[in-house]
């Protein structure tokens, strides 16, 4: 036990954890909406609907086939990862020659049917899921109490981002999904199914955001609205980190600490405000320092940088005549 | 459509043809702005709600008469489409988007937490006052025929503003920014000029609203209203005249109508949304002005 800025470490790490917690799901989220602009050039508006599929999968598996959690964090984002392959085929795919808004305004709707169609089942106060028996009870680290679950939330996301991050970057099928991203007509010449890869990837992306749901359903309630809470914080995360930048997602969204949105906010009383103020005062110019950081190396990096990017649209030269 | 509207009263409850008035007009106002210049704003319920607010307080606390609380709700949404308006138009397309909705959440939740908005609250049992001191807007039809009087006047600013050639710049601008770059229009002004215009009309609907309804709630600046008037006008028809009216009685009508079946309300919406943007991507008054070759 010891003291920090005259606050104990007890409610400081208290606070840092569950801003943590938080970015574990905002990284989770976000990484999946960057590789789905990176490579469809869609804003994936139905992201947070699709995270709050993969908790009610999850629920469902329970209820329904008396499946439980580690099962769930398997099949889950599979069942849901199907159903977002079924839309790109269904819908996503007529509107790649259109402009980006098209993209943004359907999956909007689909977030609306998705939602709506829950909300009416299932009300929108919540259902419970409980922490699976492995992972009950906690740690006590001398400075803090860390519950088991949260311990595994992080670590278990952290090395979710690292893996995409790595199969994008370092390997053969990664090298595809840029060289496709870059000149798609030219990798469909070198005899590579770009449509299919197109396909897989939304499938992929929306499954991260099952997986990020299927996570979140014993610490959050699952309910219709989950999703429709975070997605606004996501857009923010991904905008931060830079549109289709991976690096910048993982990174933006672990630092972001629940500083826009904290949902531990009203739960701590008058014991949280100099903690938070305090926080806000320390976090603030590192904070900046590392988000610079973190785009500095996204643009020294020629890997994973889209060519549609705003910039490089603006910087265009030559008028277009 | 003028004696359409002069005439329905008659067949018709009047508050909800009001209601309809009042985001038939917020749907013009959106249109301006991704009709003719081609950015789509994902934040438009900032203003739409913020000026409902002000007219709202201005009316109540203030004591002010209707129409000084109009102006004053139209005000506030002119400033503070200056200020987004300023910081949104460095960027294009998507983000845009992203921006006008990340500071629409901002005001949002500025919304939730300021103490005169009342919070989950809001601001009831606004009094609708006395126009110019003589007309009691109580009244059903004055009030009626005042709204019908705001719209009217509004649709002809917009079509006037349209088809003058500051809005042919704006359409140029659409079509092809740098090469109006290029022809020594600085597109940077026009823009933010369009979008604080676009930002004052609808300021003038939800102030209007505020009136109507005798309330100002956090339904008009949370995000939900933004896709809402975007669905208006998609419906009806983007950059036509008459789409977002359309399209903004057709909406206004299916809410009206399907408020039984619940939630299922969001999920209607999502399918036309979905059927809008795989079908009809010209919407109902677009389609129709393709089928008699006029331009509407």
């Amino acid at each position: 036990m010891f003291e920090l800025f005259g606050i104990s470490s007890q409610a400081l790490f208290g606070q840092l954890l569950i801003g943590l917690i938080n970015g574990s799901f905002y990284a989770l989220l976000s990484l999946g909406l960057a590789v789905i602009f990176g490579m469809l050039n869609i804003i994936n508006f139905a992201h947070g609907a699709q995270y709050m599929l993969g908790a009610f999968a999850a629920y469902f598996l329970l209820q329904y086939a008396g499946l439980g959690y580690w099962w769930a964090i398997v099949l889950a984002p599979i069942v849901v990862g199907i159903t977002g392959i079924i839309i790109e085929r269904l819908f996503l795919q007529w509107l790649y020659k259109l402009d980006h808004l098209y993209g943004l305004l359907l999956t909007f709707g689909l977030a609306l049917i998705f939602e709506g169609t829950f909300r009416n089942f299932f009300g929108s106060s919540g259902l419970p899921y409980s922490v699976p028996p492995a992972l009950q009870g906690g740690q006590n680290l001398g400075f803090m109490f860390l519950p088991n679950y949260r311990g595994w939330v992080v670590v278990f996301s952290l090395a979710v981002c690292l893996t995409t991050w790595f199969v994008i970057e370092r390997t053969k099928l990664g090298s595809y999904l840029r060289a496709a991203t870059e000149n798609p007509a030219l990798v469909r010449a070198f005899g590579i199914n770009v449509p299919r890869m197109i396909t897989l990837t939304y499938g992929f992306g929306v499954a991260l955001a099952a997986l990020a749901g299927v996570m979140a359903a014993p610490i959050y309630n699952v309910s219709p609205q989950m999703g429709a809470n975070l997605i606004i914080v996501v857009f923010a995360v991904v905008v931060i980190g830079g549109m289709g930048s991976i690096m910048g997602a993982i990174v933006t969204g672990f630092i972001q600490h629940g500083n826009i949105h904290h949902h531990g906010d009203r739960a701590f009383d008058t014991a949280s405000r100099p903690v938070r103020k305090e926080r806000l005062a320390c976090s603030a110019s590192p904070r900046r320092a590392a988000i610079r950081r973190c785009a500095g190396t996204a643009r020294r990096l020629p890997s994973w940088s889209w060519p549609h990017c705003s910039s490089s649209r603006r910087c265009s030269p030559i008028p277009s005549f | 459509m003028a004696s359409l509207l002069v005439l329905a009263p008659m067949f018709a409850y009047p508050v909800f043809l009001m209601k309809a008035l009042c985001f038939a007009l917020f749907a013009c106002a959106f249109n301006l702005l991704i009709g003719y210049v081609g950015l789509l704003s994902f934040g438009h319920a900032l203003f739409f709600g913020w000026a409902s607010y002000i007219s709202a307080h201005a009316a109540k606390v203030w004591g002010l008469p209707p129409e000084l609380a109009i102006l004053s709700g139209a005000a506030a949404a002119a400033g503070l489409g200056a200020i987004v308006g300023a910081l949104a138009i460095r960027r294009q397309g998507i983000y845009f988007a992203m921006i006008t909705l990340a500071l629409a959440q901002m005001m949002y939740f500025f919304a939730v937490q300021a103490p005169f908005t009342h919070g989950e609250d809001g601001i009831q049992a606004v009094p609708r006052g006395k126009l110019f001191g003589l007309i009691d807007l109580a009244d059903q039809t004055n009030m009626y025929v005042t709204v019908l009087v705001i719209f009217l006047g509004c649709f002809l600013l917009i079509y006037r503003i349209i088809n003058s050639p500051f809005g042919e710049v704006l359409k140029a601008i659409r079509e092809n920014e740098p090469r109006a770059i290029s022809l020594g229009y600085r597109s940077e002004r026009y823009k933010l000029v369009a979008f604080v215009l676009s930002a004052t009309f609808a300021g003038v609907a939800g102030a209007t609203k505020a009136l109507v309804f005798q309330l100002a709630s956090l339904t008009d600046v949370d995000w939900p209203m933004s896709g809402e008037v975007i669905l208006m006008t998609l419906v009806g028809g983007l950059g036509t005249l008459f789409g977002p009216v359309a399209g903004a009685f057709f909406v206004v009508t299916l809410e009206n109508y399907l408020t039984t079946i619940g939630q299922w309300v969001f999920v209607v919406q999502g399918v036309i949304f979905v059927v809008c943007v795989l079908l009809f991507r010209r919407g109902i008054i677009g389609e129709l002005a393709q089928v008699l070759r006029v331009k509407l």
